[in-house]
This record gives C-alpha cells, sequence and structure tokens, in this order.
C-alpha cells in the first residue's frame, strides 16, 4: 500500500484523517494522477482542491518518498510510497 | 578515510585551491560588470518613481519632458500590453502571476510601494533624462498606506489590491484582504503534545525588513533591432529567466532575444527579478538606440526587492531530558506590494532542524505598500529559525543543559520527517554539532568579564535543483574548454573547471571555463538556491562522462581493440592485457582529428538528490551598557558541506553568510516614518558590517558527501546566514539578561531595554 | 547647461587628456572619458569605497570628486596596480587567498589597501580594518582580505629589503 500524507488544508476533507493508504495496482503502473482521482472518489472534493487545469496547483509539487518528482500527476508510484503534496523549494 | 571518486579513487583536483580562472580580470580591472558596457550611440534611460506609498495614479503629463532637446522617448505603464491574469511556474514549481510582474515593472493605475516605477525615459546623456523625469507631471491621489504586516493583516488596514482575497490550499476566500496566502503544516495533535511536555515556552519575535545590499546597482542595457531581434546585456543571477521575463511581459517568442550576462557585482537572491530590463526594450524600441540604465544606491534601497519582515509567535514544548515533543510556529511575513510566497518557505524551514512527533505551523504572506520581498540568501529561514533558536536557548538555560546538547538530543538524521512532510536523505546535522561541540572555540573558556558571554544556533536550508546545461569540448592538445549558463557570482569557474578536471584527469589549470549567454548554451535555470555547484556541477561531470564515452571510441580505433575492454582510470585510459602504455585525455587530443573529428560532450540535467544543509554557529559577545554596542569577540561557522570543491570558496560563502547574518541581527533595517516612507536609504544609514564591525569569522568544514552527486556535493552558500540571527540573540541574552526577541539589536533599542530592565530592576530588586 | 572641458591629468602615470561634462565627477571621467572601467560605482555618495582611486597621494572616493577638480592631478587607480604583466603583491594575494567572490569591491580594495601599505608597510590588524573601514564588501566577510593585505605586505618589505 502506498501512504498519501493529506495536506493539513485538505484535511476537513478526510475528516482530520493525515495519512491515507492507496492500493497500487502494478509496480510502477499507477500515477500520481490516479491517486488524486482515487482520492477524489473517496473524499468528494480532493481533486479540485489539488489541481488546475489538468495539473497540479501551482506552487504545490509532489514528493515521492522525499524527492521532488518534476513528472508531477504523470510521476508513477511504488507499493510503498510515500507521497507529499508540498510547495517546491526555490532559493536566493 | 581519504576521499574518493565514485570510482574509488582519491581525489586529485577537488579540495585543493587554485587560483580562480577569472581572478586575474578582476584584480586587473578588466572584468566587465553590467555598468561597464557602453556604445557610441547609446542613450541614457532615468525612471520616474513614485514618491508615496500609496496613490492612485490620476494622470501623467509627459509632454513638457518629451519636448526638451535631447529627450528621445518617455514610457509609461500604457506601453506594456494590458495586465492580465497568466500565471506561470517559476523555477521548481513556484507560481508567480504576471499580472503582477507587470505592474511592478511600471505601476498601472496606482503606485504601491514608495519608488514604484511610473515612466522612464531614454535622453541623450543622464543629466538629460534627470531633467526630463522631474518634467513629467504625475496627479497623485495619495491613499493611506500600510506598511507594518500586523498592521496590514487588520480588517480596516488600507487594501493592495480589491481583487485579492487569501489563498489557502486550493481555496479562495470571498473577502478582499492583504493576507494573500495562507500555509499550514500539521503533524499529529499538538495539543497532546504539549501537556506530555515539561517544560512549555511560547515567545514572539519581529524581524526588520533587511536588503541582500550587494555593492553594484542594479544595470540593464538593450538594442532593439528593427528585425524585431533584442539583445539585453546586463548583470543578473539567471539571464534565462530575464529572458523569460522580458519575453513573457512583451508578449514575445523567446529566440528573438538574447541576454548576455555580464560580470555580476554580488546578488544573493536580489538579482533575479527583471526591474531595468523591460524598460530598456521599451525604451529601444520607440528610439531604434541602444539604451542604458543604471539605479543609484537609493533606487536599489526603494524599488527592489529586500528581504521579509516578520511577526512570529514560537512555542515549543519538551519533557525534562530535554526530548522536543511539540512545537507550534505563527510566522506572518512581508510579501511587499504583490503577492508573494515567503511564508511559504518559512513554514517549511522553521522546524526542519528537529524531530517531533507533533507540530503545528501556520504561515500568513501579507501585502504591504513596500517593495515586492524577493530571495535573500536562504530566503525566510533566517527569520523563522530564528525564534525557535531562542527559545530553545531558553529552555536549555531552564533545564540546565549545555544548548548543544539539547540541539543533539532533538537533531533529525537521515530517514526522520522533515516538518512539512518527506524524509531527509543523508544529512549531517548531527556530525556537525558534533563537530561544534568538540570545536577549539567551544571547548575554550567562554568569555567571563561583566556583559560576555557565548551561545550558539543551529541554521537550516534546502538547496534547489532545478535545471542546468553544460558543455565540455576536448581542444586539439587534449586540454579542455567548460562552457556553463550558470553565471558566476563567487567563483564558480573555478569549481566547473575543477571538477571536470578531475572526471577528466587534468589539471586545473588545463580547462578553460566560461559562461555562456543565453543563445550559446541551453536552458540554465538560476544561479541561486545553493544549487550552481550541485546541479551545474553535475552537467559538467555528466558532459564529461559524454566526452569520455566519446573518447573511449577513438582510443578503440587506435588501438583496434574492442571499446568494451578498455576503461578509464581517471587518470588514462588503459587496456588490461594487451601491454598498451595508457593514453590519456592529453595525450588524445591531438590524435582526434585522424579518429574521426572533434569531441565534444553536452549534457542538460533536471537533478534529483539535493542534499539538505545545516550549520552551527557559535558567538562570543560583549555588549557595552552605555551604547548598548554590542562587539563580537570571536565566531565560528561549523557546516556541513557535503564535499568541499575549492575549499577557499567554500570558506568564504560561510563567512560572508556570516557577516550578512551578523549585520541584520545587529543594525540592518528599514527604517520607516509614519507615511511610510524609508528613512535610510543609503549606505551611510542603512548600516552593512564593515572590517571593523567584524572579526575574522573562523570556519569548520564539515564533509558528509551527499549521495546525490558524484563527488558529493551539498550546496553551501545560503545556510551560513541562518544561524547568526539567533546566535548573537543569544549571546546578547546570555550576556546582559535580555532578550530583545526584536531585531535588529541595534545600539539605541538595545540601549533602551538595558535602561528599562535597570528601571524594573530599582522597582522591584530581586535577590 | 552643459559645458566640456578639457582637463590634464596624469593617470597611472601616463599624461591624459579627457573632454569632460562639467556635471561629471571623477568617477564619471574615468569611466567614460578615459574607459577606464575597473573603478566601480557602488553608491556614489562615498559610502562603499568601490570607486577609491588615489589622487595627488590622498586616498579618494572618485564618485565624490568633480571632473575639472583633476585638472593637473596624478592620478593612480587599479588598472596602474600591474607593472605590464607582473601583478602586485596586493593582487597576486587576493587570488591566492580567494579574497574576493563576485570581485566588483575589489578594485576599491585593493588601491585602498595599496595606499595603506604606501604609508604603513607594517600594519597591525586593526590598522587595516580601520583604514580599510571605508570598502564595503557583502560577500567575503573580510577576513581573506585582512590576510591577503598581511601577506602582501610582508612581500613588499621583503622585496624592498
Amino acid at each position: 500500500m502506498a501512504v498519501v500524507h493529506v495536506p493539513s488544508l485538505l484535511q476537513d476533507l478526510t475528516g482530520g484523517v493525515e495519512t491515507v493508504e492507496v492500493q497500487v495496482s502494478g509496480e510502477g503502473r499507477t500515477s500520481v494522477r490516479q491517486v488524486v482521482e482515487e482520492l477524489d472518489r473517496r473524499f468528494p472534493g480532493f481533486a479540485a482542491r489539488l489541481l488546475w487545469e489538468d495539473d497540479l496547483m501551482p506552487g504545490i509539487a509532489v514528493f515521492i518518498d522525499g524527492e521532488q518528482n518534476r513528472l508531477g500527476l504523470r510521476a508513477k508510484i511504488a507499493g510503498d510510497s510515500q507521497i507529499f503534496f508540498i510547495p517546491p523549494v526555490v532559493g536566493g | 578515510m581519504e576521499k574518493q571518486t565514485p570510482g574509488g579513487r582519491p581525489y586529485k583536483v577537488i579540495g585543493t585551491r587554485p587560483i580562480r580562472h577569472d581572478g586575474e580580470d578582476k584584480v586587473t580591472g578588466r572584468a566587465q560588470s553590467g555598468a561597464d558596457i557602453s556604445f557610441r550611440d547609446q542613450l541614457y534611460g532615468k525612471v520616474l518613481r513614485s514618491p508615496h506609498p500609496h496613490a492612485r495614479i490620476v494622470s501623467i503629463d509627459a509632454s513638457k519632458a518629451l519636448a526638451m532637446p535631447g529627450v528621445e522617448a518617455v514610457i509609461t505603464g500604457a506601453e506594456l500590453p494590458q495586465p492580465h491574469d497568466r500565471m506561470f511556474l517559476s523555477g521548481e514549481g513556484g507560481v508567480e502571476n504576471f499580472r503582477y510582474v507587470n505592474d511592478r515593472v511600471l505601476a498601472s493605475g496606482k503606485a504601491l510601494f514608495e519608488g514604484h516605477p511610473i515612466a522612464a525615459v531614454a535622453a541623450k546623456d543622464i543629466w538629460t533624462a534627470e531633467e526630463a523625469v522631474k518634467a513629467i507631471e504625475v496627479t497623485y491621489e495619495v491613499l493611506p498606506a500600510v506598511t507594518d504586516v500586523l498592521k496590514a493583516m487588520q480588517p480596516d488596514a488600507p487594501l493592495l489590491h480589491e481583487e485579492i482575497t487569501t489563498e489557502t490550499l486550493g481555496e479562495k476566500k470571498k473577502e478582499s484582504t492583504n493576507v494573500c496566502r495562507h500555509t499550514q503544516h500539521k503533524r499529529g495533535d499538538v495539543d497532546q503534545g504539549f501537556s506530555a511536555a515539561d517544560v512549555v515556552i511560547e515567545r514572539e519575535f519581529t524581524t526588520s525588513t533587511v536588503h541582500q545590499g550587494y555593492i553594484e546597482p542594479h544595470n540593464a542595457t538593450a538594442l532593439y533591432r528593427s528585425d524585431g531581434q533584442i539583445t539585453i546585456w546586463t548583470s543578473t543571477q539567471a539571464p534565462f529567466w530575464v529572458r523569460r521575463d522580458v519575453a513573457e511581459l512583451l508578449e514575445l517568442p523567446l529566440s528573438t532575444i538574447k541576454v548576455v550576462p555580464l560580470e555580476i557585482g554580488g546578488g544573493f537572491g536580489g538579482k533575479i527579478a527583471v526591474y531595468l530590463e523591460p524598460l530598456a526594450v521599451l525604451l529601444s524600441k520607440k528610439t531604434g538606440k541602444p539604451v542604458k540604465l543604471v539605479m543609484n544606491r537609493q533606487e536599489v534601497f526603494l524599488a527592489t526587492g529586500p528581504a521579509s519582515s516578520t511577526a512570529t509567535r514560537i512555542k515549543i514544548g519538551v519533557k525534562k531530558d530535554g526530548t522536543i515533543t511539540a512545537a507550534a510556529a505563527h510566522l506572518v511575513y512581508e510579501a511587499g506590494a504583490f503577492p508573494s510566497n515567503w511564508a511559504v518557505m518559512g513554514s517549511m524551514c522553521v522546524l526542519a532542524p528537529y524531530k517531533m512527533e507533533t507540530l503545528l505551523i501556520d504561515a500568513f504572506d501579507v501585502l504591504t505598500n513596500t517593495p515586492k520581498v524577493m530571495a535573500y540568501r536562504a530566503p525566510s529561514s533566517p527569520q523563522a529559525i530564528f525564534g525557535v533558536e531562542s527559545v530553545l536557548d531558553e529552555i536549555a538555560l531552564e533545564l540546565g543543559m549545555d544548548p548543544l546538547e539539547l540541539r543533539m538530543k532533538n537533531a533529525v538524521e537521515e530517514g526522520d520527517r522533515r516538518a512539512d512532510g518527506p524524509k531527509f536523505p543523508r544529512i549531517g546535522l548531527k556530525e556537525t554539532i558534533q563537530a561544534a561541540m568538540d570545536s577549539e572555540h567551544y571547548k575554550s573558556p567562554a568569555p567571563s568579564g561583566p556583559n560576555q558571554s557565548r551561545a550558539v544556533a543551529v541554521g537550516f536550508w534546502f538547496n534547489a535543483g532545478l535545471q542546468s546545461s553544460a558543455t565540455v569540448g576536448i581542444n586539439m592538445d587534449g586540454t579542455a574548454s567548460v562552457v556553463t549558463g550558470s553565471v558566476d557570482i563567487g567563483g564558480s569557474r573555478a569549481s566547473m573547471a575543477m571538477m571536470a578536471a578531475e572526471a577528466l584527469g587534468l589539471k586545473a589549470e588545463e580547462v578553460r571555463p566560461s559562461v555562456a549567454d543565453t543563445d550559446a548554451i541551453g536552458h540554465t535555470d538560476v544561479t541561486g538556491g545553493s544549487r550552481t555547484t550541485f546541479a551545474t556541477g553535475m552537467a559538467v561531470y555528466e558532459a564529461c562522462q559524454d566526452v569520455l564515452g566519446q573518447l573511449k571510441k577513438r582510443v578503440a580505433t587506435l588501438w583496434e581493440l574492442p571499446e568494451e575492454e578498455i576503461e578509464f582510470d581517471g587518470s588514462a585510459f588503459q587496456h588490461a592485457d594487451n601491454g598498451k602504455d595508457p593514453m590519456t585525455v592529453k595525450e588524445l587530443g591531438a590524435k582526434l582529428t585522424a579518429t574521426g573529428g572533434p569531441v565534444m560532450g553536452h549534457s542538460s540535467v533536471a537533478p534529483t538528490g539535493v542534499g539538505a544543509s545545516f550549520g552551527v554557529h557559535i558567538a562570543d559577545v560583549e555588549v557595552d551598557p552605555e551604547t548598548g554596542k554590542v562587539t563580537v569577540l570571536r565566531y565560528t561557522v561549523v557546516q556541513d558541506v557535503g564535499q568541499a570543491i575549492h575549499p577557499s570558496y567554500v570558506e568564504g560563502q560561510m563567512q560572508g553568510g556570516a557577516v550578512q547574518g551578523i549585520g541584520w541581527a545587529l543594525n540592518e533595517e528599514y527604517v520607516r516614518n509614519d507615511e511610510g516612507k524609508m528613512m535610510n536609504p543609503s549606505f551611510l544609514d542603512y548600516r552593512v558590517p564593515t572590517m571593523l564591525d567584524v572579526p575574522s569569522i573562523e570556519t569548520i568544514l564539515v564533509e558528509v558527501p551527499n549521495p546525490g552527486h558524484p563527488y558529493g556535493v551539498r550546496g553551501v552558500g545560503e545556510t551560513p546566514i541562518v544561524p547568526p540571527l539567533g546566535t548573537l540573540h543569544n549571546a546578547i541574552a546570555r550576556a546582559v539578561g535580555v532578550r530583545m526577541r526584536s531585531l535588529p539589536m541595534s545600539p539605541p533599542k538595545l540601549s533602551a531595554a538595558l535602561q528599562a530592565k535597570g528601571l524594573e530592576a530599582i522597582a522591584a530588586p530581586t535577590p | 547647461m552643459s559645458t566640456k572641458r578639457v582637463v590634464t591629468a596624469t593617470i597611472n602615470g601616463t599624461d591624459s587628456t579627457l573632454i569632460v561634462d562639467d556635471r561629471m565627477s571623477l568617477l564619471d571621467a574615468l569611466r567614460d572619458a578615459a574607459g577606464l572601467t575597473g573603478t566601480k560605482e557602488g553608491c556614489l555618495t562615498g559610502d562603499c569605497g568601490a570607486c577609491s582611486v588615489i589622487m595627488n597621494g590622498r586616498l579618494v572616493d572618485s564618485c565624490l570628486v568633480m571632473a575639472p577638480e583633476a585638472e593637473g592631478a596624478i592620478i593612480e587607480t587599479v588598472e596602474g596596480l600591474a607593472q605590464g604583466n607582473d601583478l602586485h603583491p596586493l593582487q597576486k594575494r587576493f587570488l591566492e587567498h580567494a579574497a574576493l567572490q563576485c570581485g566588483v569591491c575589489t578594485p576599491g580594495f585593493l588601491v585602498a589597501a595599496k595606499d595603506l601599505l604606501d604609508r604603513n608597510p607594517e600594519p597591525t590588524d586593526d590598522e587595516v580594518r580601520y583604514w580599510l573601514a571605508g570598502n564595503l564588501c557583502r560577500c567575503t566577510g573580510y577576513d581573506k582580505i585582512l590576510r591577503a593585505v598581511h601577506d602582501a605586505a610582508a612581500d613588499l618589505r621583503s622585496s624592498s629589503r
């Protein structure tokens, strides 16, 4: 099971639940998009808050196991992936 | 243990200290900075700026200016395409709305900060341009201004942008407000965490607006040719971003614009955004001549992007043994006149160095009638971590615990979760704290004279990856050239050449590094985010691998042997058992023509594996109780630098960052009057540290290689500005018993606080 | 109204004739009229030292000197430090110590340090810090500059012996 860490400002949709387990079908074939769709089925409104014009909301990046993945919604996850939706890092 | 290359060989070039390749030009005065370029037929530009922090622009009449002899063009906001919402991804998914870039470059409708560009002039010389600017008649309807972040959050505060409402994740509130964004990170039940604690301390802190204070003012020269092709010469950290921003603003294809980055006189995050470039382009378009604009120092302070002032509240709970059970942070960051994400960054840094089961972070970006805040070295981390380090210092005193022990007990390590969620890869915070504990400085007796003390603080910065390109060419004598798109702001040409030399088995001086314009190299993001040595270094390394792959084929041809049987051992190509003499890259150079022609390698990367960076600072201070002046007696910077490519320049980053942080802590601030106008826009009154103000900063390089980079590189540039705020605050508190909790701890503020404490002590003497 | 005039000065040992505008500073004259852009502009108010030059044996911020005042003056700028391809010990030591990062303050520091060593061949730490306190560097934190100046002073002392 992959684990999605629900952004705290979306936890109103999950009834305060911080992490949600997601079934991953076939190693390396499940995408972040499918995960978001699954979450949206379970917690209606989830996708609308996280997506913008068929992509992640500007200012939000997907981190899989500690690394930002630039493929965003197209990124593939593994059966034990930890998935975060957090802002990316810039610098000076 | 001897440090090794990925192939398991000891380093030959990395870790040595060659003379930087571009050094001679910088000490003889031949290096060309942005302001040094000029053309025979160039015009001089000047910007008309709003004297008011907040005003409606009723009318602009430039007719008198245009009638002046020698004035060739005037532009106003009307010349730019009408502002409309256009979101674009900046950097690694950061977001900007071009509506506001547009509005920042030239005001439309309202002046939103003192110094906001209203119009720009091009004339035959600078004096005529200055006179012409004065001749432009602008009618303003002055509006109430708000420059304080907490006041700007109030419901009755003057509104900067009617259309802006608070954006939380995916939701926009309905009411207009100056609070443009709310960010939150949460883990577990923080109330439960605090009730499990034996000691809970909660404090409020403020910091003032500060400026990067680079010595070279902003400049830009542009030529807009009649065929629509544009060249921009400028000092920038991000030539490819200048090209993108100008293209977006003027709605032009990228291919019509070439940006030539000239030598840059400091940036620290402040030379990323465009200010003058679009104006120079528009003025050149109108006149058909090259137009040059250079800011003066006052313009730099008033109208470029400083770092946020902040108001924060930090609460930390610990067990008697020092284990943190919970922490809460409430962060309010000045955004300036346009939406920013600096509180977002602060929220990701504030609790990053420490492990805890429960936490709650709320962060707010707040619009004010001040210039739009831009990046400043580890942007947003210093202000956030300042409060945390101060509270931890109080906790250490309360528990009677060594302050480094307390931090060691809670320090994050590989596998621990960052406050914002993801797990840390291999990091070196514990090693760094240990090195600080073992340092000669920390082991020496703390200064014990009156009003003297010692203290410590920790700092953190993520480092960025982004995108970089490099080419490596092998010359016909086997020496090499390295070309990258990363502007060299502090010696990066040398580190690029050294990494290439290491990879190719050459000497550092046998590699000639250069920085290309936007036509001559693949897309390369900003020199910033502590990413250049890491990410552009990765591109150089990969380009060298490309070269080595091609060279191996040439050796196979020469030796008439299968390519697979030939190895490069870091110095030369070898064949295990045929008795051929090893062949170096140097020797191969002369044989390239005969084996198939020139060899050039290239690479474009968007690397993952960015290594986070931690530092610990130690300061000894003495406070003059009469004047409130703080003397830094001794100062040591300890930092995990991954692998130092050129140790001298790594030390330089640590020393320079620390001194900027010392200035932030002790003196630097935007002083504003009741109308919101800046009272100290000069280096005389905005006091950056001089050589007399700081001791020689000692450095201890801890090297915990970053597994995400072939040479173990971590970015080092930004972290060192983070700890000085807390370090000096804690040292002053321990020296005189007053916790300022407000920066800067300038002599007037500190002496007033000491006086108040003295009066209090007289009123209620304590045993 | 603009008035042009001719200023003759000895710049780095060469007699130079410059056509300047009366409103020009010496900094402008050096950069725009003489083409010596090694002297940098940082503030135009005499607060940063990036435009330091030696005029008639005295260290000045060239942004605070009007160009016509340079008539007949002897002026030394960063471009005059090296003798041909032989760098001045200060230049060599700045490079060896990595006493520059961006390098924009470097010409001013070199000129100010030369003026110090011309007067005081063996300055103490405090004397170096005091003399160079009028020059701002935002990159290095000053330590490497201090070391470079001391080493260059030692070089100059041993070569003059």
